[in-house]
């Protein structure tokens, strides 16, 4: 069967690369359709003109040759966009790591233009003012949701005789008990619900301001979510639930943000 | 050929050498084939080459840097400037600098750059080593010569944070440098307009 072309144009986003052979990178490149590991030989001599195209998370218009049983190989690049603020920001940069490292960790081979676009915005986002965090829980809800581990956060998913509780939750600052998060069971718990699975694995208590939070990055596009003023507080306690919350899905805590960590 | 033709010797010879960079299957056959026609005594003196870097190298216990003697000739040298400090990834990346003849200070080489996803940490690297080093030691300026690279960028701003609380000067080479590539395989010229060129951080 003869191949219709040899060599194959991509417009595709840098999410990783390590170093190979002497002066070779493996670049982990998400196009519009997929998710594909390239080999570019080389690239890490000085001279080489594929050189500064591949940095980390930049759009880069590569040609392909395709290699049987074996990566593709790069043989031209030529950075679209290079994200400059991603490189020079120790924030931004780790920030911009970790979004790398959940598309990695939860999508492999045929991907959507759904998640290109997501992942493209979100790195042009991160670069300018955004504020870093904020962004971040916003772009893990909607990699959840992309990924088929779209969390509930509407109404409890707790079970009571057997049956499931649907409880709406409608969080509000003057509730007086905590609500829970449940990882096993993919979402949150009523006030009851709570008290009775509290001990089982992957469950943890939700402030009522969390939950409200949780609800509207699902919900809201980023603009929407981004006018609302998040509180220190409710920052550090979604930070830690939804680090807990994936790394339960992932069965390991992505690596990433382990730097902020002190 | 089968493979029983080959003696164990060989073909352990032969795998040996394909383990490493940038050395395939055939390279590392002809390589072994090539000692094996011993019309020198090349291949003793490899061998004695070998069990010399084992066991007499390791790393100087101020920079990291691999040598025989500890400290090491550059940390040894009262000629050389050491309240300057020129972090590098590699022993190579030192070299390439040293082959400009324009740095007077001292190194630090970390042996590696941050890399996360690839597992490297702070602490894999010999960045706390260097911490102390600055807090002890009378150091004036830290040169961040780590390669313009994604890596190497963001471990010179990881670097930027950590040595600022301590309130000792950073710089960062010069913009010469061509972006993507490893200082190893930069030239002495564009080394030297970089290290002339660095950067206030
Ligand atoms: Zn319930
Ligand atoms: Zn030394």
């Amino acid at each position: 069967m003869a191949r219709p072309s040899r060599l194959q144009r991509e417009v595709g986003i840098v999410l990783a690369r390590r170093d190979h052979g002497e002066a070779d990178r493996v670049i982990v490149l998400l196009t519009p359709e997929q998710r594909i590991d390239v080999l570019a030989k080389g690239v890490r001599k000085t001279r080489s003109r594929k050189a500064g195209h591949l940095e980390l998370f930049s759009k880069t218009e590569v040609l392909l040759s395709r290699v049987k049983q074996s990566w593709d190989i790069v043989s031209q690049a030529e950075a679209v966009t290079v994200r400059a603020q991603l490189q020079d920001d120790f924030s931004r940069a780790t920030y911009a790591r970790y979004v790398a490292e959940l598309v990695i960790r939860f999508f492999e081979g045929e991907t959507s233009r759904q998640l290109y676009d997501l992942v493209d915005a979100t790195f042009e986002r991160l670069e300018t003012a955004a504020p870093a965090a904020l962004l971040t829980r916003w772009f893990e809800q909607q990699l959840l949701a992309l990924a088929g581990f779209r969390p509930e956060w509407g109404m409890c998913v707790g079970e009571r005789d057997a049956e499931l509780c649907r409880e709406p939750l409608r969080p509000r600052p003057t509730d007086r008990r905590a609500y829970g998060i449940d990882a096993e069971r993919g979402g949150a718990l009523c006030s009851d619900c709570l008290a009775r699975h509290r001990n089982e694995r992957g469950v943890r208590a939700l402030s009522p301001s969390a939950l409200s939070w949780l609800q509207a990055l699902q919900q809201r596009d980023y603009a929407e979510a981004a006018s609302f003023d998040l509180p220190p507080a409710t920052a550090r306690e979604l930070a830690q639930v939804m680090d807990r919350y994936i790394a339960h899905h992932l069965e390991r805590r992505p690596s990433a943000l382990r730097i902020l960590d002190g | 050929m089968g493979k029983a033709a080959v003696p164990p010797s060989v073909t352990n010879l032969i795998q040996t050498f394909s383990e490493l960079p940038g050395v395939g299957p055939k390279t590392a056959s002809r390589l072994a084939f090539y000692l094996l026609r011993g019309k020198s005594d090349l291949a003793l003196r490899l061998a004695t080459a070998l069990q010399d870097l084992v066991e007499r190298t390791r790393f100087c216990s101020i920079c990291y840097n691999v040598t025989e003697a500890d400290p090491c000739p550059i940390c040894a040298d009262p000629a050389r400037d050491h309240a300057s400090v020129c972090v590098v990834e590699e022993p190579l990346d030192m070299l390439a600098l040293e082959r400009t003849d324009q740095y007077a200070g001292v190194y630090h080489v970390l042996h590696g750059a941050l890399s996360p996803l690839e597992g490297i940490f702070a602490e894999d690297l010999r960045i706390a080593e260097l911490e102390t080093r600055i807090r002890q030691g009378d150091v004036s300026e830290v040169i961040l010569a780590t390669n313009p690279t994604s890596e190497g960028d963001y471990t010179a701003a990881y670097l930027v944070q950590r040595i600022k609380t301590i309130g000792t000067r950073v710089t960062r080479l010069g913009r010469g440098l061509p972006m993507g590539g490893d200082l190893e395989y930069a030239d002495a010229v564009t080394l030297t307009r970089a290290l002339e060129s660095r950067q206030e951080l």
